[in-house]
């Protein structure tokens, strides 16, 4: 049985490719909204910054596995540690701000573009620098930054689910879906280990993760932080079950639908799991570390791990293509929005196909000929897929618009471009002081 | 009905206008705390004091149990020739937990050259040896070689063994160390690097045949040679002790 293979680097390449592209599309879409356009920007950066994380990542998990190649060099005080750690609480920021702005916003005043780009690059230079200077004792805290936003998409999960059961109208419909798939996207990972929290067992493995990796010794307001964002997860999964359940009694069952029960029963399995190693998890804390039984480790792959580091970007892509955050019907946009369509169904299906692969005695010639059926399935419906993406196409402007709970504040197309030059300002900061504090230290 | 303005205020009044959302809003957001709490509890109280127990530094002594596994190669050199002699050190099945430390190679001239029945006059004779540093992935051996206990040379005229050595493990030299460490797990975390070790060990031997020439009953010529890698393995484990 061979090794599973690490999905971070093709998540690496998803999401650098989905960000940059995204990036593209939303400058080409001059006119839609100014709710699309800065929460496809938003979108695209969020991408962009885990996209490098996930770089950084892979880097250290092929210098881990070839120690050759660095020598003596302490890993643990690498400029590519440095790096992950960095991009993935400039991840955390964005993932603050994104609900702020998108499906509701709630500043829509004419200084929301400016405030945003300079809130977000102060802040992301701030708590990076801080963060490293501390040795990183600190970091997770960002993770509170994620509350107003939870908040605000289950107050806007909530208003709709509840208005379509009055007024069974598609437009509520999407604007609860675009909150509930928004919500799946940011806090994915922690919905899948939703019973695990309720039942408090994810304390456990905080305490194991605290003794294995002795570079994490985090503060208290730490834990609390990671905390906070897996009693987001609960909440999250346990408000779209209600929803997506009474939904399902009334006008039956969707695709959103679908996926919400998918993860619910996911997450209520990987509690169950969790408690059969807790012995396991105990160890590390009690006496000597024991390592994951290989079902354990087979079990996360194909359901955490997927969902972060194959189905996000997929979640992305799908909220950007059917709520019309970019102009996919426009001439010059059509040709790279089918690429990009083709190209992340592909990646992520040849990865899933190497995952099973990986673990079950398929032959090579059979996963290769599964490959190309799927490639097959791809070009011969690659119409019919891309209209269903587009399909049922409405913005979530269009109902903000017509309930009048949306502004028009006249921003100016430059607004759009700061914010680009201002995220990118802050990544390549941010990447220099670590690149400067490795250097010295 | 208020024009909408865009403030935050009309927003939030707007997010909020629905009784019924909000109830639904309320009941999850009372749900969360309430999961918030008694998790956060939990990890504070049951947790928190352990792991800082866990955490702080504690003293263990490292013992390493050795084993020591042997490959051996003998052949015959002729007078001047130079040979490279290659051991794979895959060949060696380690027992489980056990990790190459350091490996001895001794060169041994054959015992009857330094005269005998057939040839009383011939004398010892001169034998280079070497181990050929070679770091590539696909033919190099992982090792310490910048180790300045290293013995990678030596030669010898008086028929006597020459005895090479190097270093595989980092800072391994078979005695037992004292760690400061949190737990067992790290204290022993430097000791289960499986990359060294792994390889092929050259060593390249050359031979000058010393003998009383010419003469009636020179036929010293060639010499048999053997080489003896000592391959010696080892497994950590930790005793607590303060």
């Amino acid at each position: 049985m061979a090794e599973a293979e690490s999905l971070v680097p093709v998540a690496a390449i998803v999401d650098l490719i989905l960000g940059i592209v995204t990036i593209i599309l939303v400058k080409r879409s001059g006119e839609r909204e100014w709710i699309e356009k800065i929460g496809g920007l938003l979108i695209g950066w969020l991408l962009i910054i885990k996209g490098c994380e996930y770089t950084f990542a892979s880097i250290l998990e092929f210098l881990a596995e070839n120690p050759v190649w660095i020598g003596d060099a302490d890993l643990g005080n690498s400029f590519f540690r440095f790096g992950r750690a960095t991009c993935r609480t400039l991840g955390y920021i964005l993932m603050g701000v994104l609900p702020l702005y998108y499906p509701y916003p709630i500043i829509q005043k004419d200084w929301g573009i400016k405030a945003l780009s300079g809130f977000v690059s102060i802040l992301g230079i701030l708590i990076t620098t801080l963060w490293i200077l501390t040795d990183f004792v600190y970091k997770d805290t960002e993770l509170f930054l994620l509350v107003p936003g939870f908040f605000l998409l289950l107050a806007v999960y909530a208003r709709f689910i509840v208005m379509e059961s009055r007024d069974p109208e598609i437009s509520n419909r999407r604007m609860s879906m675009v909150a509930g798939l928004l919500m799946i996207a940011l806090y994915g990972e922690q919905m899948t280990y939703w019973f695990a929290q309720a039942i408090s067992l994810n304390d456990e493995f905080v305490a194991r993760f605290t003794v294995e990796f002795s570079l994490w010794n985090p503060a208290p307001i730490s834990w609390l932080g990671v905390n906070t964002i897996l009693t987001i997860g609960v909440g999250s999964i346990l408000a779209l079950l209600a929803g997506e359940s009474w939904r399902a009694y009334h006008f039956g069952i969707n695709g959103f639908t679908l996926v919400v029960f998918l993860i619910t029963i996911t997450g209520f399995i990987a509690g169950i799991a969790d408690y059969v190693v807790l012995d396991i998890v105990n160890s590390c804390v009690e006496t000597t570390c024991e390592e994951w039984p290989r079902a354990f480790d087979i079990w996360y792959d194909f359901t955490s791990e997927t969902l972060v580091y194959l189905f996000t970007p997929l979640i992305m892509m799908f909220i950007l293509l059917n709520f019309d955050i970019i102009d996919s019907e426009s001439k010059e946009n059509t040709w790279m929005t089918r690429i990009m369509v083709i190209l992340m169904l592909l990646i992520v299906s040849s990865s899933v196909i190497e995952l099973l692969q990986s673990f079950l005695p398929v032959p090579q010639m059979i996963s290769s000929a599964a490959l190309a059926m799927v490639v097959a399935i791809f070009i011969g419906w690659e119409e019919r897929i891309m209209e269903s993406l587009i399909r049922e196409g409405d913005s979530v402007s269009n109902k903000l618009l017509e309930l009048d709970e949306l502004a028009r504040p006249g921003f100016d197309e430059s607004e759009y471009a700061v914010f680009t030059y201002a995220m990118s300002a802050m990544l390549f900061f941010c990447l220099l002081i670590n690149l400067l504090y490795w250097a010295v230290i | 009905m208020t024009e909408f303005d865009g403030s935050i205020g009309s927003i939030l009044a707007n997010l909020f206008s629905d009784s019924d959302g909000n109830r639904f809003f309320i009941t999850s957001v009372v749900v969360t705390m309430f999961v918030f709490s008694y998790t956060t509890a939990d990890l504070f109280m049951n947790n928190r004091e352990i792991v800082e127990y866990t955490l702080k530094e504690k003293e263990w002594k490292i013992y390493f149990d050795m084993q020591t596994e042997t490959l051996e190669h003998t052949e015959i050199w002729k007078d001047e020739e130079t040979k490279v002699i290659q051991f794979y050190m895959d060949e060696i099945e380690l027992l489980e937990g056990y990790r190459v430390g350091m490996i001895n190679v001794s060169i041994l001239p054959d015992s009857d050259s330094n005269g005998g029945l057939l040839d009383p006059l011939s004398q010892c004779d001169s034998i280079g040896a070497n181990i050929i540093k070679r770091t590539g992935e696909e033919d190099g051996l992982f090792a310490q070689w910048e180790d300045p206990r290293n013995v990678l040379s030596g030669q010898d005229s008086s028929c006597q063994i020459i005895d090479l050595f190097i270093s595989i493990y980092p800072n391994f030299n078979g005695e037992n160390v004292t760690y400061e460490a949190a737990n067992e797990f790290q204290a022993l975390q430097r000791w289960r690097e499986d990359t060294w070790g792994h390889g092929v060990l050259e060593v390249e031997v050359d031979l000058d045949v010393n003998t009383v020439e010419p003469g009636l009953f020179a036929t010293d010529d060639e010499e048999e040679i053997t080489i003896v890698v000592e391959v010696h393995t080892f497994r950590a484990t930790a005793n607590l002790i303060n």
